[in-house]
């Protein structure tokens, strides 16, 4: 049995309502855009009611599995194998639903902590410094029964009542505000009364402080009479600092080599791109930096903040890119390529070579539209292109595919303007992983590195023009380490 | 032990079969990086061992490398 759904804005508006997970992953564009997914994601639970419909109304127990995310306006198809029920999307299955039989298994237990308790369902999702096995929450818990009932298309199951349950506990309760949920495993007992209050207990079961991967568990009551038990894994993320003038200094004392020098750094709001902005700041370069919509905070760039123009512009649009080139006076030194699409995994196959496709299309746009806007001011001896690349093209990630593509094309461009315009210093910057918002995931901050000091190995360069003679590599061995 | 870890990848994963030694996170469609750092961290709690960084991060890694790291324990 197959079939396909879209989920809309709307749905994830009405779902957020109906089960007050207010998470801002979900109904926050501008904190969705500074995680890794890039916009914001449906509910893993609205995605699990859907599938749920598949696998019969006597459910008495479900594994959920949300392996990649959820997002409105795409087509998922939902696959019954006469067991599980698949939403596939990407090429990839994002969410497997699985009956489940016999009680849920428990880790050996930590030793208990003073409860938290929320007397009343929270409108704003809990922060957590740290989060330790043994951390028990208590609270009260109601969904909108009318808005879940609108939602399901019928009466409220117990178990769209536990997955409500269940998307609010991690989206605002544990691990809140910076959670990630991965699977819920539920036991559904006695129906709950209708339109009653419940009540419920979290309790922290496990915690890996290298992945940040949370277990809870979690029981839901209606008059101290279990209703549904639930084990909730989520991820944890992290706060990322963003990229600071005292954190460049650390790397890059602040100098004067790159005065009456004007850059202009294409996707500079957060990463690599801020932190090569705050670099060149601090030797006293004049700054043309644009980004698409997560408008820097100019107060980042302090004493400096006079030479710093900034542009919202879409790095991909012709006019947009041209309008800013026409904005700089005078001579133009330099220009970063650093903007590139939200990165989302991809399986490469024919359901998803089109999604492929457009995302490679668009990182090349992102370089290829402000270099032919930028190329006329560029074209003159002392001047310089960098693209920025990653160390990734040498050892591609399974489900990366349209990013590997996207960045060798680009290590393309940068070989045709060596070839072509020798009389530009052109290079390609090879970047390891660093410690982003883009890398907040469970294992983007192993090995990673600060943005700040690759910027500052990266302006230090800059300072002594110490261009390689091979075409395209900066620095000569190609790959910054 | 070779059974418990092949318990918990079925588990994990929920794979209808014991996947063999060469299966990895390249043959496998669902054990992809979330799963990867799941399948570790069950591993070390179940097995008191503590995996190197890279563990976490390879792409590929195979049953039979997992059992290698586990053998000690």
């Amino acid at each position: 049995m197959t079939g396909t759904v879209r989920f809309t804005d709307a749905d994830v508006a009405a779902f957020a309502d109906a089960s007050h997970d207010h998470n801002p992953l979900h109904v926050d564009p501008a904190f969705a855009r500074s995680t890794p997914f890039g916009r914001t994601v449906v509910h893993g639970a609205l995605a699990g009611i859907t599938a749920l419909h598949r696998l019969g109304a006597d459910i008495r127990g479900t594994r959920l599995l949300f392996q990649e995310p959820v997002f409105t306006d795409e087509p998922y198809t939902v696959v019954h194998d006469g067991r599980r029920v698949f939403l596939r999307g990407r090429g990839q299955v994002v969410l497997k639903a699985v009956p489940r039989t016999g009680t849920l298994s428990r880790p050996p237990a930590a030793a208990s902590i003073t409860p938290l308790h929320d007397p009343t369902i929270r409108t704003r999702p809990r922060e957590h410094a740290e989060i330790t096995p043994g951390m028990e929450l208590t609270g009260r818990y109601e969904p909108r029964w009318d808005g879940l009932a609108a939602l399901t298309g019928g009466p409220t199951t117990p178990a769209h009542l536990a997955l409500a349950f269940g998307s609010y506990a991690s989206g605002m309760v544990l691990p809140g505000r910076d959670g990630v949920l991965a699977e819920i495993d539920l036991r559904l007992y006695a129906p709950p009364s209708p339109h009653r209050p419940l009540g419920y207990r979290l309790r922290v079961e496990n915690h890996d402080p290298r992945s940040r991967i949370t277990t809870c568990s979690a029981v839901l009551t209606a008059e101290e009479t279990p209703v549904a038990e639930l084990r909730l894994c989520s991820f944890a993320g992290r706060r990322v600092e963003r990229p600071t003038l005292d954190r460049v200094a650390r790397f890059l004392p602040p100098g004067s080599g790159l005065t009456g020098r004007t850059v202009l750094v294409v996707g500079c709001s957060r990463g690599f791109g801020a932190a090569l902005t705050l670099a060149l700041l601090s030797q006293g370069a004049v700054v043309h930096g644009t980004y698409a919509s997560s408008r820097p905070a100019a107060g980042a760039a302090g004493p400096h903040a006079d030479r710093l123009r900034l542009h919202q512009a879409d790095a991909t649009d012709p006019a947009a890119m041209a309008k800013v080139l026409e904005s700089i006076t005078g001579n133009l030194t330099g220009v970063v390529l650093n903007a590139t699409p939200p990165l989302r995994p991809i399986a490469l196959s024919s359901e998803a070579a089109a999604d492929a496709r457009h995302h490679a299309d668009q990182a090349i746009a992102a370089a290829m539209v402000p270099l032919s806007c930028a190329l006329p001011k560029l074209n003159r001896t002392g001047h310089w292109a960098l693209f920025v690349s990653t160390e990734a093209v040498t050892a591609p990630p399974a489900h990366w595919p349209h990013y590997i593509t996207a960045k060798a094309a680009i290590e393309g461009l940068a070989s045709w303007l060596a070839h072509n315009h020798a009389e530009v210093d052109t290079a390609v910057l090879r970047l390891p992983p660093m410690r982003t918002e883009l890398t907040n995931t469970p294992t983007g901050h192993l090995n990673a590195r600060a943005p700040e000091e690759l910027a500052a190995a990266v302006v230090r360069r800059l300072l002594r023009q110490d261009w390689p003679s091979t075409p395209w590599s900066f620095p000569a061995e190609a790959t910054i380490r | 032990m070779t059974a418990r870890l092949q318990e918990i990848l079925m588990d994990l994963l929920d794979l209808d079969h014991e996947p063999a030694d060469t299966d990895g996170r390249h043959t496998i469609e669902d054990w992809n990086s979330l799963a990867h750092v799941r399948i570790v961290h069950a591993l070390e709690s179940e097995f008191d061992v503590r995996f190197p960084d890279w563990v976490l991060t390879a792409d590929r890694v195979t049953v039979a490398e997992l059992a290698e790291l586990i053998e000690p324990a």
